[in-house]
């Protein structure tokens, strides 16, 4: 579906070298900090910036001989852009028919209707909730095939979320071929409807994992600093020096498990491997 | 095309106060003076000038990121922008004409060959406005759009005028080669105006389409 490799572009204080893959039927996640890169990734997909170097393959098409016919198969949910403040759902209404030939105006407006929002209201008008199931709405109208959803939950309340969420399972339900690129700061969203992760920080993907791997053998070991010391370092990720000693992130909990029940394990939740990968450092591993 | 003309139609839609008001003073100075040169560059010039304000509202709050993942093609959204700013031109040009036309049957005024050369000068001074302002705006965005359209055209009107001194200066007076010239057939000037004004049109709109696709958002 979406193929990156080594994306780069540089900026004053930032570069970004990015290789990442979605395949058909994946709900691959994004994460990272702000200004880790996430949008810059989306925006080099979509053709709104150059490149600097790198391949980006969409659709089985070089991005390169993109045009507006094929960006006719994406749904795109940007964090900070969307339609004009000043339209009213009454008037993209006709945008959206004329741009998308597969536009499904039925299905638009039941779920308008669904989510409550009014129809000749100012966008600008709309609280933030609104404004991001519009944004979704208008991406899954239209048939699209590969979904690319920049921060689609940022802001919204659990409920809100947890509705967009249904939306996009829905989404998927309906095709087996189709693919979600998502970035996300909230990693409940990701563990609940991703199949695997990439963490990107700096600009550069310091993880790739399966949502279930991720959840299920990797862990945090907490220990003080002899058994720190005593400790078989070889599946771990990233330590980090903490006041009763140290905490480890790795990616083999079964390992640890069996040859130190001593350690305090804890199961490693998304948010928890982020700020490790982050955080951590990977020389305090060497001897 | 379409999808980006209806955009920008609804977005005129809420300006429409304001097209009503050019409508008012038109009407208004019509009757007063009866002025075809005034009443149809006014409503031409301002309601074409609405393609460079539906540029800033493009830009407002980031919405050209949005915009440009849609399917539409960069090249597309340029030429949309003169064909839009053209639509509205000539629609409040022939309003114009129409208004003038009829207010001067009301007043015992029958059109005559000067008032739709007048006319059709308009259309033409119209066009070339579209063509120097769309490129600045495309390239600058809003403000900074109208600042440097305004150095260029002080820094052209210094240049024109350091050009016509200096050929003085070694014996050729412009003015003079003007006046001497053979005259043409009224009719024929204004031709020729409007085709000049269409490829100066053109060649901004080519201008512009580099312009945009070079853009990053």
């Amino acid at each position: 579906m979406l193929k990156i490799e080594h994306l780069r572009k540089h900026y004053t204080n930032f570069s970004l070298d990015c290789s990442l893959s979605v395949m058909p039927g994946c709900i691959t996640g994004l994460v990272g900090q702000n200004g880790a890169g996430k949008s810059t990734t989306f925006k080099a997909v979509l053709g709104l910036i150059a490149a600097d170097g790198g391949d980006i393959t969409l659709l089985g098409k070089d991005i390169r001989t993109f045009t507006a016919a094929d960006k006719e198969n994406l749904g795109v949910v940007l964090s900070d852009s969307g339609f004009s403040g000043y339209l009213t759902i009454d008037d993209i209404l006709p945008v959206l028919g004329s741009l998308y030939r597969q536009f499904d105006k039925t299905f638009f407006m039941e779920q308008v209707k669904k989510a409550g929002l009014p129809l000749c209201k100012q966008i600008r008008e709309f609280s933030t909730g609104m404004r991001a199931k519009l944004k979704v709405l208008v991406a899954i109208s239209h048939n699209a095939r590969f979904l690319l959803l920049d921060e689609p939950t940022a802001g919204l309340d659990v409920i809100a979320r947890d509705e967009l969420l249904d939306l996009l399972r829905e989404y998927m339900e309906a095709d087996p071929e189709r693919s979600i690129l998502i970035s996300s700061h909230i990693s409940s969203d990701l563990e609940s409807l991703c199949d695997d992760i990439y963490m990107i920080h700096e600009g550069r993907i310091v993880l790739h994992e399966e949502t279930d791997v991720l959840l299920s053998d990797y862990a945090l070991l907490k220990m003080s600093e002899e058994q720190y010391g005593a400790l078989d370092k070889q599946y771990i990720l990233r330590v980090k020096k903490e006041t009763y000693g140290y905490s480890c992130l790795t990616n083999q909990k079964t390992f640890y498990m069996e040859n130190y029940p001593d350690v305090a394990i804890e199961n490693g939740s998304i948010d928890e491997v982020i700020s490790m990968m982050i955080r951590g450092r990977e020389e305090l591993l060497q001897p | 095309m379409k999808g980006l003309l209806i955009k920008d139609f609804k977005l005129m839609k809420m300006q429409k106060r304001f097209f009503l008001l050019i409508l008012l003073v038109g009407v208004v100075i019509t009757f007063s003076s009866y002025d075809v040169v005034f009443t149809t560059g006014f409503m031409a010039f301002v309601s074409s000038l609405f393609s460079i304000s539906s540029i800033s509202y493009d830009e407002f709050d980031n919405g050209n990121a949005f915009l440009f993942s849609l399917p539409i093609s960069r090249r597309t959204y340029a030429v949309e922008k003169y064909i839009f700013g053209a639509i509205l031109g000539c629609c409040a040009w022939m309003l114009a004409v129409i208004l003038t036309t009829l207010v001067g049957f009301f007043k015992g005024i029958y059109p005559d060959t000067e008032m739709w050369l007048s006319a059709a000068f308009i259309l033409s001074m119209m066009f070339v406005i579209l063509a120097l302002m769309l490129p600045f705006q495309l390239k600058f965005g809003g403000e900074r759009g109208r600042i440097v359209l305004i150095v260029c055209l002080a820094l052209v009107s210094v240049l024109g005028t350091l050009a016509v001194k200096g050929l003085q200066l070694i014996g050729i007076d412009l003015v003079t080669i003007l006046d001497t010239m053979p005259t043409v057939h009224a009719g024929i000037l204004a031709a020729i105006l409007l085709i000049v004004a269409l490829l100066l049109l053109g060649l901004s709109c080519l201008i512009s389409i580099g312009i945009v696709q070079k853009k990053e958002f």
